[in-house]
This record gives structure tokens, sequence and C-alpha cells, in this order.
């Protein structure tokens, strides 16, 4: 049981790493109607700035303030370079137009900080903090502790203000969007923005307590998907809960050893997983789906 | 996809200059273009190239190691174009499933000691089996959620089933060589010149069934579900089948080149099938035009020799991965059409390319041409020999549909015609049956196969079929008492609600067989509501729904529309990359008996169903005098003509009940005057309406029975006459809309 215990507590840097990720997706779903495949690359990125800046000396907040910074510019880069000149064409090509961004952000990331592993500047002093048995690096907890502030600030942000509210009706539907004083096109970028540097921040942390890879960084947003997709894509504290049953579940993994000798295992029950929640979520055609003009 | 310009047409001649004479051998004097026996033999000479390519002199070993490699991403990328390019369904976890087509043709060639062209059945099967199993789960749910489980399939794949002891446990093959040495029968597959062969047969292949599967019902419901998949399911296709045909087809393709990417390499390693390879792979089918075939092709040529440049050029090395990532951004955000686009984009420029070069090309084409005969002459004597066996030309008042293999048409290009794709000849004497099968003893009602002809020329051909504006109308006699005709539809005390909004309360209606019923009320009354909960898009709350007796409450869209239900929209869904003539002839899809087996062989009975299909559009487009705008892409369209092409096209599949969402709106006076004589006409043929309109004149006049609604209940109901001078419906909403009309009739 104190295993069980142990791991779950382990898990919970994850599930808070996946939280974030899966409400920046979300987000940006509802303002664009996109699934932003290149978000784990929208995090990857700020985490290879940090590490050159740090490497070059700048004092690691200052870098991770920058980090961040640069996530939200790269999240409105992707959007107006990628996804909104294909706003007019489906949103299959706005889809395909993230993959773009992903394959040249970790393309040139690859190139450029090479495709090896590096060891990212730790954010927090590297402390080990001991809970029983279980010891939990500060990093960690630390990344926790933000995860928990960042998702609550959104969620906050998102549910109560006017500026969640305007992000939502800029995609459902732009031109009452427009009618009501919301110019749906800075909503949209609004929310790619808070989508790239939440991202940033998540990518930062996660790389300091992992390690930093271009491929590798980008895949982790893959879990949060599987979150996002919980909460049917468009809802935050579904969102949440995803993550967290995500977050838990591949958490658990190596505390089983018959499963954590099979190489994969955690992907593997991510996939059940991720069939599971579709499997439940059949819908039918309804009339909404009748999109206007052709 | 339009036709490209073909070979035999005139290139443009200056200005009105008098054409050269046509005589075969005559010098040309303008273009020089190629005679038929010029394109059999440039045809034969391009074949031959084909064949001869690896054992040409100049070719290094290393270029046929990428036409190799080409092969394998054509195949992969021509998976991709059907399932992204056709149905719009996004895959990112293609290398999941080309690796699974790998690997378990590794266990069939190592475990079962399968031989090569066989195990490409063995990869491919595999392939399809994973993506019938993921696309059961994730196709059941709409939206970008084969995406994600793609997406995360292609993970598993890269991070545990590739690794996995028990199912990789054959990763090297070691080809034994198949045949007798030295004969051509040796196939000696690992040296790359025999897998040449190998390679490009299979995608010849692929494009060859894939060709079949375009031109054919199949394809033509993957069009419809990319374009909308209400519309499509409105038309009797059900979307998830169709989805999850095309994820298997899809599948079925990237698991065979799974087997030539493990035969070609003879060995393979999970790093070949990651999820960067996925998205490697969907940027091969973007940059071919992700909707066409041949796209595929080139571009697999592309990628495949960005490989070579990247080796030989030591400046570029380790930019592969960006140049290819870059590729396919600028091919999305700048040249959408990619590479398939292209020689669209040159047929201008390359008419006036030609006026520069004929002087000197003229002499070259001439002697080329006049060899081609001679050679020609000589050939067919011998082919002729055997044409007494081939089917002979057409018969007059006959339908002739060819096939469009690539194939057949080669066979027939190079017997200059001689030779003919398989056809299907439909006699037209014996009227089309184009309604749900009639029971004995009901009473025939008439339909679309009997539409109104010229008696002067032939009356069973296409061309007699009249406009239906130029018909003068029959008056069908129905029995005064609605209770004594047959009833179509029956609502019966539908209830919807939204949340908490009640959107309809307890409302009945029904139509009878013959009658134009109309469903009028203000704004926000739950007309379109009531409408969408009749066509299967809203579960009602409480309530019953009958279609022609039969009770289809839990019915979903696409089986309501299969019963002879057809409707059209209040904001237009037609397949806008369609063409008029292709938006129609998806409509036909219910009556096509013929399945994707038959798609793909292009069997003698599909090419029938086929001609069949195409007679009826036809036969509709010109009842609705749509010749003009037939070929015309729907996108391009006006308003107008839109309304009328969406009631063709519930018109073609022969429905019974037409329900119709506000047909007049956006529409002008002309327009809607054109619109109530086509309502009337489509009730001569026997054809019940429903009407939602706004047009409180327009439907009154056009309608037999009237339903208002007001706040989602049931205000009054009765013959239209009476109706429009109901106190209490004037009072909640005529008395404002007629005063509305007039001061809207004044103002025009």
């Amino acid at each position: 049981m104190t295993t069980i215990l142990r791991f779950m507590l382990l898990s919970l840097p994850n599930v808070a790493a996946y939280a974030i990720f899966a409400i920046g997706i979300v987000v940006i779903f509802r303002a664009s109607k996109v699934l932003n495949v290149a978000h784990g690359a929208m995090a990857m990125v700020p985490a290879y700035l940090v590490y050159a800046m740090s490497k070059a000396g700048v004092p690691i907040a200052i870098a991770f303030a920058l980090g961040v910074a640069s996530g939200g510019l790269l999240g409105l880069a992707v959007e107006r370079v990628f996804v909104r000149p294909l706003r007019h064409v489906s949103v299959t090509a706005q889809t395909v137009g993230t993959v773009a961004a992903l394959g040249l952000m970790v393309a040139l990331s690859g190139k450029i900080w090479g495709t090896g592993t590096q060891l990212a500047p730790s954010v927090f002093p590297d402390k080990a903090m001991h809970v029983g048995s279980a010891s939990l690096r500060t990093g960690q907890l630390g990344l926790f502790l933000v995860m928990l502030v960042v998702a609550g600030g959104l969620t906050a942000l998102l549910q109560f203000t006017d500026v969640g509210l305007a992000m939502r009706g800029a995609a459902d539907n732009r031109r009452a969007a427009s009618l009501m004083g919301v110019d749906p096109d800075i909503a949209i970028s609004g929310a790619w923005i808070l989508g790239g540097a939440t991202a940033a921040i998540a990518g930062i942390l996660l790389a300091a307590v992992t390690n930093l890879n271009p491929l590798t960084l980008s895949l982790q947003a893959i879990p949060a998907f599987v979150a996002a997709l919980i909460g049917g894509l468009g809802s935050l504290y579904g969102a949440i809960i995803g993550a967290a049953v995500v977050g838990g579940a591949t958490g658990l993994v190596p505390a089983f050893a018959v499963l954590q000798r099979v190489q994969g295992m955690q992907q593997l029950l991510l996939g059940f997983v991720a069939l599971a929640v579709m499997a439940m979520r059949g819908e039918r055609y309804v009339a909404s789906d009748v999109r206007s003009g052709l | 996809m339009s036709e490209p310009r073909r070979l035999s047409e005139p290139l443009r001649a200056p200005e009105s200059a008098p054409r050269p004479d046509k005589t075969e051998h005559a010098p040309t004097t303008g273009s020089a273009k190629l005679s038929a026996g010029g394109r059999r033999l440039a045809f034969i000479g391009l074949l031959a190239f084909i064949l001869a390519f690896p054992y040409l002199p100049f070719v290094p070993f290393s270029v046929l190691g990428n036409v190799n490699v080409a092969a394998q991403y054509a195949l992969v990328s021509i998976s991709l174009v059907v399932l992204v390019g056709w149905v719009g369904q996004i895959s990112l976890g293609h290398a999941g499933l080309v690796g699974t087509g790998a690997y378990i043709t590794g266990l069939a060639m190592g475990g079962l000691k399968v031989g090569f062209p066989v195990s490409l059945l063995w990869g491919a099967v595999g392939g399809m089996l994973i993506a019938v199993l993921l696309g059961v789960v994730a196709l059941r749910v709409r939206g970008l959620y084969l995406a994600v489980a793609t997406l995360i399939f292609s993970w598993i794949g890269q991070e545990f089933l590739f690794r996995q002891a028990w199912f990789t446990k054959h990763s090297s093959v070691s080809l034994a060589p198949v045949g007798k040495w030295d004969t051509i029968f040796y196939w000696n597959w690992p040296d790359r010149k025999v897998f040449y062969y190998g390679a490009w047969a299979t995608v010849a292949v692929a494009i060859y069934l894939m060709a079949n599967l375009r031109d054919s019902k199949t394809g033509r419901s993957f069009f419809a579900v990319r374009g909308s998949e209400v519309a499509a399911a409105s038309l009797g296709i059900d979307v998830m089948r169709t989805k999850l045909v095309a994820f298997a087809v899809s599948g079925f393709l990237a698991g065979a080149a799974g087997t030539l990417i493990l035969v070609g390499q003879q060995t393979v390693t999970p790093d070949a099938f990651t999820v960067e390879r996925s998205l490697f792979f969907l940027a091969i089918a973007v940059v071919g035009g992700l909707s066409s075939l041949g796209g595929s092709v080139a571009a697999a040529f592309v990628f495949a020799f960005l490989n070579e440049a990247f080796f030989r050029i030591k400046a570029f090395e380790g930019y592969l991965t960006v140049a290819s990532a870059a590729l396919l951004a600028v091919v999305l955000l700048l040249y959408r059409g990619g590479l398939a686009q292209i020689p669209h984009d040159l047929a201008p420029k390359w008419d006036t390319l030609r006026s520069k070069i004929d002087p000197f090309l003229n002499p070259v084409v001439d002697r080329f041409n006049r060899m081609a005969e001679a050679i020609g002459r000589f050939v067919m004597g011998h082919v002729n020999r055997l044409r007494g066996r081939l089917p002979s030309g057409e018969e007059p008042g006959e339908v002739v549909i060819q096939s469009s293999s690539p194939v057949l048409t080669l066979l027939s290009r190079l017997t200059g015609g001689r030779i003919k794709a398989p056809r299907a000849v439909i006699r037209t004497e014996a009227p089309l049956d184009l309604g749900p099968p009639k029971e004995e003893g009901e009473p025939q009602v008439a339909s679309i196969h009997n539409l109104p002809v010229n008696r002067s020329t032939d009356p069973d051909s296409v061309a007699a079929v009249v406009p239906f504006n130029k018909v003068a109308r029959k008056s069908v006699v129905m029995a005064a008492d609605r209770d004594e005709r047959r009833t179509v539809l029956a609502a019966d005390g539908i209830t919807v609600k939204f949340g908490g909004l009640v959107a309809n309360e307890d409302v009945s209606l029904k139509v009878c067989e013959g009658e134009v019923v109309g469903l009028i009320g203000p704004n926000g009354a739950g007309k379109t509501t009531l409408f969408n909960a009749i066509a299967g898009l809203n579960q009602p709350a409480s309530g019953s729904i009958e279609l022609f007796g039969q009770n289809v409450t839990d019915l979903p869209v696409h089986q309501r529309a299969l019963l002879g239900v057809g409707r059209t929209f209040q904001a237009i869904q037609l397949f806008g990359q369609l063409s008029v003539f292709d938006n129609l002839l998806v409509a036909t899809h219910q009556h096509n008996p013929t399945g994707m087996l038959a798609h793909l062989a292009v069997t003698p009975r599909s090419l029938h169903a086929e001609a069949e299909a195409r007679e009826k559009v036809h036969r509709v487009i010109r009842l609705l005098d749509l010749r003009d705008v037939s070929d015309r892409r729907v996108a391009d369209l006006p308003f107008g003509v839109l309304r009328m092409v969406e009631v063709a096209r519930a018109l073609v599949t022969g429905a019974k009940l037409i329900m119709l969402d506000e047909p007049a709106s956006g529409l002008d006076n002309t327009e809607t005057d054109r619109l109530v004589e086509l309502i009337r006409f489509i009730r001569s043929l026997g054809v019940s309406i429903l009407l939602i309109e706004h047009d409180v004149k327009m439907v009154t006049s056009v309608s037999d029975y009237l339903y208002v609604l007001e706040r989602g209940r049931l205000l009054a109901e009765g013959p239209a006459f009476l109706v429009a001078r109901d106190e209490a419906v004037i009072a909640a909403y005529l008395g404002r809309a007629v005063h509305e009309d007039a001061a809207a009739e004044a103002g025009r």
C-alpha cells in the first residue's frame, strides 16, 4: 500500500504538467477548433532557450521569465503563421498546419541543440525531501506547486472572467462575438498566447526534473491530449480530471514490478485509457453540426 | 480534379489562322502534335523506359535505391490520400500502421516461410486489422478523435509494440531467390534491380485500384463525408461506416508499404516507425497535394531524392529533417494544391512555350509520327487478328460508359482505341426504377423515372426529358378527406428539449401521400428543431415519429433517409468541392447495390450500376434545366442555383417525402416563382413535401395543409386557405407577417 502511495506521490508532478498542457490544449481548441499538435513543441523550444541562456550565464529567474515569454510568442507565431491562413480551408488543414509547426520546431531544435539528450538547468534549488521512504526532489515539488497555481489561475481566468467567455465566443460565432465588441482575432490570438506561455512553464519545469530532448519533450503532450479528450476537448474541469486519471494511471506503472518489466507499458496503458474514453463517448449527429454556408 | 488537357485536342492556334490540313502525313506548319500513332509510340517508349530503368547503363546504384524507397513512400502517401485527402480524417500515426505491417510481414516470412509477393498480403491485412480496431472505437465519435487515437497508436508502436521481442522476432528477413536460375522467372528480391519491379508493380496496382475506387460510388461517399457529414447522412450514407472503410483501406495500403520497407531494406529497426516518421509520411502526402494519386508518386520521388541530395552534398548535412518540415510548411501555406497542382498552373504557359519551340520541334515530330505510323501499321496487322473476339462498337439508343481505369486506358491507347475498356451498355427502353421497391397491390405513384418527355424525339432517351417549367402540370387527384389517404409521415407528441429550454412541446403533425404541407411560425417557434427531430438530427425527449408506417424514433439519420426521405438545409449543405453533376451523383448512393470490392475490380455489374446512376442524374439535370452549370464546381455558383441543386439532389434520391427547410430564403422574386413551380411539379410526381417557410404568401399558395407553430407549440392546423384566415393565427403571427410582407412588397 505504501508503495502505491509513494508512486502516486511521485506521479503528482506529471499530473500537474499534463494538467497544464491539457488546459492549454482545451483553451486553444475552444478558440480555434484546432487540435494543436505542436503543443509539446511549444513547451520544448522554451525549455531549450532556458537551457541555452543558463549556459550563457543568465540567472535562472530571468531565463525562466524570458522562456515563458518566448512560449507566448511561439503560440502567437504558430497561430498567425500555421493556423490562421488555413482557417478558410478546413479544420483538417489547420491541424495539419500545427503538424508542420511541430515538425519545423523539432527539426530546427535538433539542428541547433542536437538530437541528443541534455541536462536542463534546475529552476529550484536541488534538494531532496523525504516523505516516509519516498524522496521527492524540490524541483518536482516546485513543479507541482507552480502547476497548481497556474492551473488554478487559468481556470479562474477562463471560467469566471469575461476573457474566457470572449475566447469561447470567438470560436462559436465570429460574427456574434464581434457584434458584442469582442475582436475574434484578438481573442483567438490571446488563447494561443496563453496556451503557449503555460506550455512553456510546464516545459521548462518538466525538463528540469526529467531531461531535455527535442522529440521526447514534444511527445510529452500526448498524454495531455488524452487528458483533454477525457473532458471532450472542450471542458477545463474535464481536462484537469483527465490529467489526474492519465498521470495517475501511468504513474502507477513503476509501482508494479510485472508492469515495469514490459517496455512501453505506460504508453500502452495510456492507449487503453484513450480507447476506453472514446468507446464511452459515442455520439450521434446533432443539429449543430450543420455548418453555415459551404 | 479537372481533366488534364488531352494531347489529341488541337493546341490553341494563333488568331484565326486557317488550321493546317488534318491529313496525317502532311508536315505541320503551326504547332506540332503527335499523331495517334506517334502518341502510341511515345507511350510504348515511356513504358519501355520504365521497364528497362534498372538495367540502363547510366543509372547509379544509389539512385536505383532511392527510386525503390520512393515506391515505399508513394504507397504510404497513397494510403494517406485515401484517408486524409478523400475522407478528411487525419491520421497522425501512419508509421504505426506501416510498422505493424512490416513486423507482421517479418513474422510471416521468418516464422511461416511466406515468400515475397504473398507476404504483401500479410502486411496489408495486418495493417488493416489494426486500422479497423482503432477505427471502430475512434470513429464512433466525431471530430478529431481519430487524429488523437492514431497519434497515441504511433506512440505505443514506438515505445511498446515495436520493442516487444515476440513481435519483432523476425525484423530481419533473408529472402531466398524465387524461381529457376538463369531464366527470366528467376526473382532475386534482395537485388535492387529486381526489387524495383516488385515495389513499383505493387504501387501500380494500388494506384489502379484506388483510381477505380475514386471514380465509383464508394469514392463519392468518401468525398461526401469530407464535404458535409450531415448532408451525406441525409442522403442515406452511413458516415461512420464510410470512415471506417476508408481507414481500413488506408491501413491495408500502409501495411503493404510496411512489407515493401522490410523486403527492400531486409531489416528494420523501431527507429523507422516513430511518431516523427508518422508526421514525415503526412508531409509527403501534403506535398503531393493530399488528394491526388499522381501527386503522391511525385512527392515520394521528391522526398526520396531529398535523401540523396542531403547525403551527397556536404554543406546540407544534417538539414534533411529541417528541409522536409520546411517543405511541408511551404506547400501547406503557399501552394496548397501541392505537386498535383503544377501541371494545371503550367498549362497556359506551356502553350506560349510551344509557339517558341515549334519551329525546331516540328520536323522532329513529323519524322517521329511517320515512323510511328509505319510501326503501328505493322503491329496492328497482328493485333487486328485478335480483334474479332473483342466487343464491337456501340449501337444507337444506348448509353455507354467506359471504365476509366489506367490499365485499360493504356491498352486502349497502345492499340489506338481498337481494344476498348470494358463497358456497360444500358438500353434505355425500360424505365429505371428509382424509388424503394413497391409492394404488390400498392397504388402506382408517379416518380422521377416517369418524367415528362418530348414524344417527338426518342421518348426513352435522356435528351427527351423536358424541363419542368415547360410542362403542363398534371393535377393530382387526392381524396378530399386526409384520413383516407396514406400517411407518409406522422409525428406524434414530439417534445424536444435543449437543457432547460423546451423547443418543441407536444407537437403532432402528419403528411399524407402526394400533398404539400407547410410549417410556419415566427422566428424561434421551433420549426427547424421539429424538422431536425423528424430527420433524426435531434433526439426528442418524448413522442414518436413514423415514416411510411414504420416507427423511426430511434433510427439514425441515414437509415431514415434510406426509407425514402430527402431534405434540403436552411444553410445550404452541398459538397462544395464537387461539381453539380457529382453532387447529384452522390444522391444515387442508396440505389446502387454494388459494393466496394466490385468498385475496386470494376466489375460489369458495378459499371452497369454506375451507368444507370449517371443516366438518372442526366435526366434530373435536364428536368431542372441545370445543364449549363452541370460541370461547374458548386462552390463557384450563385446562391439561387445552389438552392435548385439542393432540391435536385433530394429529388435524385428518389425520396417519397422531401423536406424543404426555408427553400425560398435568399432567393429573389423570379427565383421564388420558379421554386413554387418546381414544388408543384414535384407534387405532381406524387412526392409529398414538408415545407418550412417564412414567406407566408408563398407557403399558402403552394401548400395543401398548414401547421402553425408558436413558441414550440402547435397553434393551429388546417387546410391552407382556412388557416390563413384564422383569427388566432393572424393575431399571433400572420397579421404581423402579412403586414411586413406588404411593406416589403411596397418597398420593392
